[in-house]
C-alpha cells in the first residue's frame, strides 16, 4: 500500500503525483480491525470513565470486570491494540478486594496475556498508588507501564506509548525500507548541512522526539495516531531535516578557499564574482548550481529521467510531468525508480 | 534572483520529491526496488527496526530507572541542542537524554526522590508515635 507523506505540523499533504490520493485507512490495528482495547476493571464508575476516554481515543472497547473473564476476552478477541487492567481487579466474579492481603490479579493477568503474546501492548492502572516505584511487582512486570495518575492526559501520554512500540514492532519489511530510503534522500538532500550525520541519525532524532517529546509542541513530534506510523516517521524526518538545514544556514558559512578555481595556467579565480546579486549567499549558490549539474550529468544518458528531472525542478506535479514531457506512465514510473536508485546510491553492507 | 532561488532549492526539491514518492510505492514494487538499492534488503530492514528499538530501549531503560528511585518525571521536557531535559516535580532533580548518543544523566539517575523519602519517612515516624 502507499502512504501519504506530510510535515507533522499539520500542513496539508500534497500528493507529488498531483492526483488525490485515496483516503487513508484508519490507524492500522493489528488484527485488521477498527483500534481494539480490552479494559479490565472492576469498579463501575471507573470502568465506564475509562471506557470513555479509550473510545474517545478511537477504540472499540471490551471490558471484564474479574481477570478470569478478561483472559477469557484475550483469548477470544485477542490481540487488541491496548489492554488496560486493574492492578486489584479480582480473580472471579462475586470475589471481593481484601485490602490488607498482597493484590496479584492484575498483574498475573497481564503476564497471561503477555505469556499468549510478548508483544502485546498493556498497561496496569494502579490508581491507589503515588508512583510507580510504589507499586509492588516481580522483575518480569517491571517494564509494564503502569498508571497512577486517573486522568485523560495521563492515559492518553500512555496509549501513545503503548502504541508506538506496538507499530515498531508490526513495522512490515516494505516499511522499514521505506523508512530507511527516505532517511537517505532526506540527508543527502541536506548536503553540507547533514554535518556528517546520517541516515540513522535522522531517523533517531525522528523517534525520540516523538516518544519522549510529545507533550513538547514546539519540539516534539506528536503522532497523530490517524496517520500510519511509517507516515508520521517519515514526515518527522522531513522537518527534522528542514529544521537542521535552518541552522546550518543561519551559522555556517562557506571559505572562501572551498570556493576558489585555478585554470590551466594556475590562475586562482574566485567564482563568487560570477554570482548575480540576489537574496542568497553566492557559496552557497555556487554549491548548489555545482551540485544540479552533477546530477544532471548522471542522467545525460537517460532522457526520460532528465525530462522528470526538470518538471521536478519547475515545480511541476506527476500528470503534468507526464503531459509537458510527452511521458506516458510506465515511462515516468520506470524514470522515478531510476531517479531514486540512482541517487540513493547502493548501500553494500546491511547497515 | 530568481535564477539564484531556483539554482539554491533544486536539488533539494528533487530529492524531496523523490522522498515523498517512496511512500506512495507498493510493498511489491518497494521490496523490488531494494535490491537494486541495498545488498541485502531483508537485513537492512531488520537493522532499521533495530535502530527504531534501541530507541526505546534507552528511554525505556531510563524510564525504569527512575520510576525505581522514585522520581515523577514533568512529561514537559525541555528540548536543547540535541538534548532533551526535565524535573523530578517532587524534589526537582533533574534528568537529560541526549537524542543523538542516548546518553542520559542527571541526579535524578543516581539519587532517590527526597521528596518522596522524606514524605515517607515522616509518616512512618508519625505511626510510631
Amino acid at each position: 500500500m502507499g502512504y501519504l507523506l506530510s510535515f507533522i505540523d499539520s500542513t496539508p499533504p500534497r500528493s507529488p503525483h498531483g492526483s488525490p490520493e485515496p483516503s487513508l485507512p484508519p490507524t492500522r490495528a493489528i488484527n485488521g480491525s477498527p483500534k481494539s482495547a480490552l479494559l479490565a476493571e472492576d469498579d463501575a464508575s471507573l470502568s465506564e470513565f475509562l471506557k470513555r476516554c479509550l473510545k474517545n481515543e478511537g477504540y472499540s472497547v471490551r471490558t471484564a470486570s474479574n481477570s478470569e473473564e478478561g483472559i477469557r476476552l484475550y483469548r477470544d478477541f485477542g490481540p487488541y491494540n491496548v489492554v488496560l487492567i486493574n492492578y486489584c481487579i479480582p480473580r472471579t466474579k462475586g470475589d471481593g478486594i481484601n485490602p490488607l492481603a498482597p493484590q496479584t490479579n492484575g498483574i498475573e493477568l497481564a503476564l497471561a496475556i503477555r505469556k499468549i503474546d510478548l508483544t502485546q501492548g498493556v498497561i496496569l492502572a494502579a490508581f491507589a498508588f503515588r508512583a510507580a516505584a510504589e507499586v509492588p511487582r516481580p522483575s518480569e512486570a517491571m517494564d509494564i507501564p503502569i498508571l497512577v495518575d486517573c486522568s485523560v492526559l495521563s492515559l492518553r501520554g500512555m496509549l501513545e506509548k503503548v502504541e508506538i512500540d506496538l507499530a515498531i514492532k508490526t513495522l512490515s519489511t516494505a516499511d522499514l525500507l521505506r523508512l530507511r530510503n527516505v532517511g537517505r534522500l532526506l540527508i543527502r538532500s541536506l548536503g553540507r548541512a547533514a554535518r556528517s550525520r546520517n541516515w540513522e541519525d535522522l531517523l533517531n532524532e525522528a523517534q525520540c522526539r516523538t516518544l519522549i517529546g510529545a507533550g513538547d509542541s514546539r519540539s516534539g513530534r506528536h503522532w497523530n495516531r490517524r496517520v500510519p506510523f511509517v507516515q508520521h516517521l517519515a514526515g518527522a524526518m522531513k522537518s527534522i531535516a528542514n529544521l537542521w538545514k535552518r541552522q546550518f544556514r543561519e551559522s555556517e558559512a562557506y571559505l572562501v578557499s572551498e570556493l576558489t578555481i585555478y585554470d590551466e595556467e594556475g590562475q586562482e579565480h574566485s567564482p563568487i564574482e560570477s554570482v548575480p546579486s540576489g537574496c542568497l549567499p553566492a557559496d552557497r549558490c555556487l554549491f548548489q548550481k555545482d551540485e544540479e549539474e552533477s546530477v544532471f550529468a548522471l542522467f545525460s544518458h537517460d532522457e526520460h529521467a532528465t525530462r522528470v528531472l526538470r518538471g521536478i525542478i519547475d515545480g511541476l506535479q506527476k500528470n503534468e510531468i507526464k503531459q509537458n514531457y510527452g511521458l506516458d506512465e510506465k515511462m515516468y514510473t520506470s524514470a522515478m525508480r531510476r531517479l531514486r536508485v540512482r541517487l540513493m546510491g547502493r548501500e553494500n553492507k546491511g547497515q | 534572483m530568481s535564477n539564484n532561488k531556483r539554482s539554491d532549492e533544486a536539488i533539494e526539491r528533487v530529492l524531496n520529491y523523490l522522498a515523498d514518492s517512496i511512500l506512495y510505492e507498493s510493498d511489491e514494487s518497494t521490496l523490488d526496488e531494494a535490491y537494486h538499492t541495498d545488498a541485502d534488503p531483508q537485513s537492512s530492514a531488520e537493522y532499521t527496526r533495530s535502530k527504531l528499538g534501541d530507541v526505546s530501549e534507552a528511554l525505556h531503560g531510563v524510564n525504569k530507572r527512575l520510576s525505581s528511585l522514585g522520581h515523577t518525571i514533568d512529561s514537559n521536557w525541555q528540548y536543547s541542542h540535541g538534548e532533551y531535559q526535565s524535573t523530578c516535580v517532587n524534589c526537582g532533580s533533574t534528568v537529560t537524554f541526549r537524542t543523538g548518543s542516548h546518553h542520559s544523566q542527571g541526579t535524578a539517575l543516581k539519587t532517590r526522590c527526597a521528596a518522596r523519602y522524606e514524605s515517607v519517612t515522616s509518616k512512618r515516624q508519625a505511626f510510631r508515635k
